[in-house]
């Protein structure tokens, strides 16, 4: 047939999402025709067979799907999805179109991810002692509030700080603190446990501290290079100059940026340290060894030094932290504790071990209580707080 | 992790889905989903579509379980019920309108006054389909900008990167895959007002 060459190509153009409206109307067409449905039959028993659709990598919201369909396929048969290893525990993740509604509406949200379902597991009743009986106080969240300090010279307190001049170079806004000096001079801002900050350096880059974290920077720059060190985890946006490039010393590496945007996280009780790229581009030198990374990439380098890219990874999870959510995508407890340990500035005891992965979008400015709400809301985990310790039970 | 590592083979799977065993189809689920769900996806366009569609075989494949009995190739008996649930709804599909990832990486597009919420969901949207993206190996996050936004045709491409047309479109369909699945994620629900959202943005 002289049209079957044609055939073909349309259904090319269908599997690759480029058959417009006309297409569409001839595809249809043909079906009707005899000998054009076992073309389309073969060729998708061909497709099947070769798994040339079938993805190789493995991502995380592959999860999320499978379990859409066991979920869907078990209820339309009328039966209970059956409990399996390993244990995966979800909480049903709640996106918001605008940000700012979830800080108004922090309450509502968790409420809601509470009530919301569960995808793999039905969780066996416990016999649990009331809320109020297990968290015997609450915690509140972190506030922005920081501690500077003029090397040779004078340390102040971010929060008893007035608005405005501080330390000759420093001006301090309601969202930041902002330098420009004429002469250079070392400075260290650093984060306290449970405390987040932002900077403006004096070539207009920015930077976002999260909590126990320090930036060591000059009042101004000058020379050939910008040097800045960090400890912790900290986000640059990196205004662009050529003729200036930007570096960032950390842990024995060195990441010199492209004009971009990047996450560094180098907690020390993390077992690796990683640097993620939003924008731009960025080379990694650690030990000897280069990588260049370019936008949604990762590097990470853990105790023996040794570097390498990472070739899945969450980027929603890693930059959670700066849009004031934590973000949970298939995390371990011990993950989230961590985080939760430096946000609330608590103590973590683990009176069992915790095991499963979850799944979770929770605003940071809201009592650990709701936090860990969400979290026993799986049923796999509970909690009691006393003072400032958490006890994570099964 | 892969999670298809410690599934019991075929014919012991197809044993106990016969004796009415739920753990067994689940386990049959998470072995062959992806295969069946990607190439849902790839005829269909649609991920929630695709999904239930997914979730039709393996119903069908529990409600004549009795009559299973013993099979040689219990694999190829599904994909068999999949393609021909795959070209029924074919023909549902064509009628309706595809999904144009194009329009949601675009900056600026022109507009008939969309409101300010559509305008904020507009963006988020764009953020997100640029995450995705992000998020693709790089030959293949390649192969995707020099198509939809550098207008290349496959030809032009495979002798850009020294591979075969056939390939470029594989690529092509694997990352379309991949952002459609990435924005049902983390947007659910709103694929098809988004295009309902973008056929009054656009003036085709």
């Amino acid at each position: 047939m002289s049209e079957t060459p044609d055939f073909e190509i349309l259904l090319d153009k269908l599997t690759s999402g480029q058959l417009d409206p006309e297409g569409c109307r001839l595809l249809n067409e043909m079906l009707d025709k005899p000998g054009f449905t076992e073309l389309v039959e073969k060729r998708i028993d061909n497709d099947l067979e070769t798994g040339k659709y079938t993805p190789e990598e493995h991502h995380r919201i592959h999860e999320m799907v499978m379990e859409r369909i066991m979920k869907g396929t078990f209820a339309k048969i009328g039966r209970q999805v059956p409990v399996s290893e390993p244990v995966v525990t979800r909480v049903h993740r709640i996106h918001f179109l605008r940000r700012s509604w979830v800080r108004y509406a922090a309450a509502a949200v968790i409420l809601f991810a509470v009530a919301g379902t569960y995808f793999l597991l039905q969780p066996k009743k416990q016999e649990l002692l009331s809320q109020a009986e297990r968290f015997k106080n609450d915690v509140a969240p972190g506030k922005t509030g920081a501690v500077l300090s003029i090397e040779g010279g004078k340390t102040i307190l971010l929060d008893t700080a007035a608005n405005g001049q501080v330390l000759g170079h420093f001006t301090k806004g309601d969202k930041a603190l902002t330098v420009a000096g004429t002469e250079v001079q070392y400075a260290l801002l650093s984060t306290p446990i449970a405390r987040t900050e932002v900077l403006n350096l004096s070539d207009g880059s920015t930077v976002w501290l999260n909590a126990e974290s320090s930036i060591r920077f000059p009042t101004v720059f000058a020379g050939s290079e910008r040097v800045v060190e960090v400890t912790g985890e900290v986000y640059f946006k990196v205004a662009h100059n050529a003729n200036m490039p930007f570096k960032v010393k950390v842990a024995g590496q060195v990441i010199e940026d492209i004009g971009t945007e990047f996450n560094i996280n180098a907690y020390g009780n993390e077992r690796v340290l990683k640097t993620t790229l939003v924008e731009g581009a960025v080379k990694v030198v650690a030990n000897g060894n280069i990588l260049l990374l370019g936008p949604g990439q990762q590097s990470e380098s853990d105790q023996t030094g040794i570097l390498k890219r990472v070739a899945i990874f969450d980027m929603d999870e890693t930059l959670a932290w700066k849009d004031g959510l934590f973000t949970y995508n298939g995390a371990s407890m011990e993950a989230i504790m961590r985080q939760v340990a430096r946000w609330y500035g608590v103590e973590v005891v683990y009176g069992d071990k915790v095991a499963g992965e979850f799944v979770a979008d929770i605003p940071r400015e809201v009592p650990v209580s709701k936090l860990l709400n969400v979290l026993e809301g799986t049923g796999k985990v509970h909690f009691t707080i006393e003072g400032k310790k958490i006890t994570v039970f099964k | 992790m892969n999670p298809e590592a410690n599934i019991p083979d075929d014919d012991v799977l197809l044993t106990q889905i016969t004796s009415g065993s739920e753990t067994a189809l689940a386990l049959l689920i998470k072995k062959y989903w992806k295969d069946i769900y990607f190439l849902c996806l790839t005829y269909l366009d649609r991920p929630e579509i695709a999904e239930e569609a997914t979730q039709d075989v393996f119903v069908k494949v529990w409600q004549v379980r009795d009559r299973l009995g013993e099979m040689n190739n219990f694999k190829n008996y599904l994909f068999i019920i999949t393609r021909n649930h795959v070209f029924s709804e074919l023909r549902k599909s064509l009628h309706r309108e595809p999904v144009d990832l194009k329009m949601y990486s675009t900056d600026d597009p022109e507009d008939d006054h969309p409101s300010p919420q559509r305008q904020l969901e507009f963006k988020e949207y764009k953020a997100t389909v640029d995450r995705a993206i992000a998020l693709l190996p790089e030959k293949r996050r390649l192969i995707f900008r020099l198509s939809r936004f550098e207008g290349m045709s496959y030809n032009e491409i495979g002798q850009k990167l020294d591979i075969k047309p056939s390939t470029i479109n594989d690529h092509i369909t694997q990352a379309n895959n991949f952002i459609k699945t990435y924005l049902r994620a983390h947007i659910p629900g709103v694929i098809i007002s988004l295009t309902a959202v973008i056929i009054c943005l656009y003036d085709k």
